[in-house]
């Protein structure tokens, strides 16, 4: 029997700060063309497994592979994945173009202008797209980081929260991006405290409690894992 | 990663933080309004006789210079932070070493163009002339200006999650530059006395020394750091 490919995989992985416990022992596989949606309380450890996922943040103990090999052991390995922190990671200073700019220089896109109207026009920002970062609204600069983190179109998209402070429109101009992601193959893990999100991207929901995951459901709404839960 | 690619993203950091300086003035003009104020109130203060003036002077100049240089070394690492832009960069195909050579790059620029103002107002007020040997002047300027951006980016690297990253900047800052301050101050001294030869090129050579053992070390280090 084959072993699966899979575009992400922890396994043990643990993280200590100042010895308190965020992460203990986190088993997680992800494979190409599917959704995970982590959920769990404020401080349950989703922003750290994320950025350990991502490779920015060294775990204590356990591993993380990226496409079966070790994560990040070369810096232009970090082409494969697109993390979407909680900040925005934009430069206030530089206008919307100038940032994505920046981002596709850095990553080494061969065609960082046209990228980068490409996204400002996915995401509805193109008239922005001359308008310095700090006169856009929260829900612009939210589209935008999000935009920044994705512009190289990696296999792997880790979001933390995408969804949040977005009104209908712009979340679902985000929900079509990450769907057509989806479809044509890509490993998608996103946290979020809403159900709405992982049934409309059909999401396999990983919980995570005080750093442990204790229930990971193929296909599963929050609905099905509420009612599970309570069983 | 070839040589071309990372040469590229240096510039490219380079060209983004001058520009956001250039949008923001979060540092430079500080850094100016300091380095003037310094030199004028230092200039003021001190009647010295004519045979005291060039070795005093010339400290003044780069203690002034150290005193203003640091707050452009430390702003430029405050405005990385912010909006989480620093995590952003954790994130593309760069290394740490690369970051040091376009921060270290950032701040020189810096440093070279307050030395750009300060020379021709410390030479106004001090009645010192360093228009003589305008070369000299310049290499001293540039290895010296060098050797400042080289510790003062690695040490701003090195506090970079404390809280009171200003005060311990500055602590850890001041006894490392004790020596570049001595050979800076001396070979400005000399330049100043008419007297650039063998004794001159001693110190510039530690000036150079400084620089280049700092810079590897800054380089070296910012890899390993880069990682939380």
């Amino acid at each position: 029997m084959n072993k699966p490919n899979f575009a992400i995989e922890a396994h043990a992985l643990s993280k200590h700060v100042d010895g308190q416990a965020i992460l203990v022992r986190v088993d997680l596989q992800l494979e190409c063309g599917q959704c995970i949606a982590l959920m769990g309380d404020n401080g349950a450890g989703k922003t750290t497994l994320l950025k350990c996922l991502a490779a920015i943040k060294k775990p204590s103990s356990g591993t993380v592979c990226w496409f079966g090999r070790p994560a990040a052991t070369e810096v232009s390995e970090r082409r494969l994945i697109a993390l979407k922190p909680h900040e925005d990671c934009l430069y206030t200073h530089l206008t919307a173009y100038e940032n994505l700019m920046f981002a596709a220089r850095m990553i080494g896109l061969p065609n960082p202008a046209n990228r980068s109207q490409d996204i400002l026009w996915k995401l509805g920002l193109s008239r922005v797209s001359d308008t310095p970062v700090r006169q856009l609204s929260k829900g612009m600069r939210q589209r935008l980081g999000f935009g920044r983190a994705v512009i190289h179109d990696p296999p792997i998209w880790l979001l933390d929260e995408p969804f949040a402070g977005l009104d209908d429109s712009s979340r679902n101009q985000i929900l079509q991006i990450i769907r057509e992601k989806r479809r044509t193959g890509g490993a998608i893990c996103f946290s979020t405290h809403q159900d709405l999100d992982i049934e409309e991207l059909d999401a396999q929901v990983v919980q995570l409690h005080q750093g442990t995951t204790f229930l990971s459901q193929p296909n599963a709404s929050s609905a099905f894992f509420n009612r599970k839960r309570a069983s | 990663m070839n040589v071309l690619d990372t040469a590229k993203q240096v510039g490219w950091l380079l060209h983004k933080d001058l520009v956001v300086e250039y949008r923001s003035r979060l540092a430079w003009p500080v850094m100016f309004l300091l380095g003037i104020i310094v030199t004028i109130v230092f200039s003021l203060q001190t009647s010295l006789p004519r045979e005291y003036l060039p070795s005093t002077a010339s400290t003044m100049l780069w203690l002034a210079t150290m005193f203003a240089g640091l707050v452009a070394i430390d702003r430029t690492g405050i405005a990385e932070d912010q909006d989480g832009c620093s995590v952003g960069l954790s994130l593309y195909p760069l290394s740490g070493s690369t970051i040091y050579v376009a921060k270290f790059l950032v701040n020189l620029c810096a440093i070279l163009v307050l030395l750009g103002v300060l020379v021709p107002i410390f030479s106004l007020v001090t009645d010192l002339s360093l228009a003589k040997h305008v070369g000299a002047m310049v290499i001293v300027a540039v290895t010296g200006s060098a050797g400042l951006a080289a510790v003062g980016t690695l040490v701003s690297n090195l506090t970079r999650d404390l809280q009171q990253r200003g005060a311990v900047l500055s602590v850890l800052l001041l006894p490392l530059l004790v020596p570049l301050i001595l050979a800076a101050s001396e070979a400005t001294r000399l330049i100043a006395v008419d007297e650039v030869g063998t004794q001159w090129w001693r110190w510039v050579q530690l000036l150079v020394a400084f620089a280049i053992d700092f810079a590897t070390v800054g380089i070296v280090l910012s890899h390993y750091l880069r990682e939380e």
